[in-house]
């Protein structure tokens, strides 16, 4: 087993955060993500990134009362 | 009561379309919401979500039960923030010069101050992760940074939770371009939220 340069490992970043890593280079990729603290923390923060701003759709904020009042007044119309 | 007799009243018994004020209550601010996202202002998110609304009111009795309003809705909002943007780009077209909207701005993060976002632990899901007003709208302002194009993508995978192909079908784009578009915006907003995350105790704070 070759192992991956942080280019390649770079390359695989969309799979890796969409879980789609092909199973022949998920060892590969646990081992350098466990030996490279650069591209560790990319990953990490990466994910943290996409867990928190869909984080953004756990509740929508109330609309504020003016623009609510304008929309029911416009769909009433 | 027969067996047959009670499926075929169960059958029947189809929920009533739901009202112009459940729709209202239950989905008008996340239509605002999205609008605005794509859009990246009030006004404009405001005119949509009207639009959108008043679309629905006059549909609402085609729908029984609400299990295909939450999607059809989406897919309406979306079609109409992208039709706004174009009406807008061509009025801009003609009055100013536009920038390039397909250029990612490289500018520097916000410098972290006071709001602090935590860092989700490895197992939460986003549906673990509380966000208090204020990181909301960091996060918010880290979105509004991402080009048109960058963001529509960004805002329907990473807040909507919408699947590659179904954007690349939204959007009238290539699946390989959602997925670079994707790639690169998620890049730009690590390095725009990244500095406001707490320090990362398992791995030393390793972030850039």
């Amino acid at each position: 087993m070759t192992p991956l340069t942080c280019e390649e490992l770079n390359a695989l970043l969309e799979d890796i955060l969409n879980d789609e890593v092909e199973l022949h280079v998920r060892a590969e990729v646990e081992i350098h993500l466990s030996r490279c603290p650069h591209c560790g923390g990319l990953v990490a923060s990466c994910r943290a990134t996409i867990t928190i701003t869909r984080a953004l759709s756990n509740a929508a904020p109330p609309l504020p009362a003016d623009l609510e009042a304008r929309l029911r007044k416009r769909c009433a119309g | 009561m027969s067996p047959a007799d009670e499926v075929t009243t169960t059958a029947l018994a189809l929920p009533p379309p739901p009202t112009a004020e459940e729709v209202f209550r239950d989905y008008a601010p996340r239509i605002y919401h999205l609008a605005r996202r794509m859009l990246g202002n009030d006004a404009d998110a405001e005119d949509v979500t009207g639009d959108v609304l008043m679309q629905v009111v006059r549909k609402l009795h085609t729908f029984r039960g609400d299990a295909a309003l939450p999607t059809w809705l989406h897919r309406v909002t979306v079609n109409a923030a992208l039709a706004h943007r174009e009406k807008r780009a061509s009025r801009a077209k003609h009055e100013t010069a536009v920038g390039d909207e397909n250029v990612l701005d490289s500018g520097p993060a916000d410098p972290p101050g006071a709001v602090r976002l935590n860092r989700p632990k490895v197992k939460d899901t986003p549906a673990d992760v509380v966000l208090a007003q204020e990181q909301r709208k960091l996060i918010e302002a880290a979105i509004a940074r991402l080009p048109g194009p960058f963001r529509d993508v960004y805002v329907l995978a990473d807040v909507e939770g919408t699947a590659n192909p179904d954007i690349a079908e939204m959007l009238g784009l290539s699946l390989s371009a959602v997925k670079s578009r994707l790639h690169r915006a998620r890049l730009r907003m690590r390095e725009l939220l990244a500095p406001h995350f707490e320090p990362d105790t398992a791995t030393g704070g390793n972030d850039r």
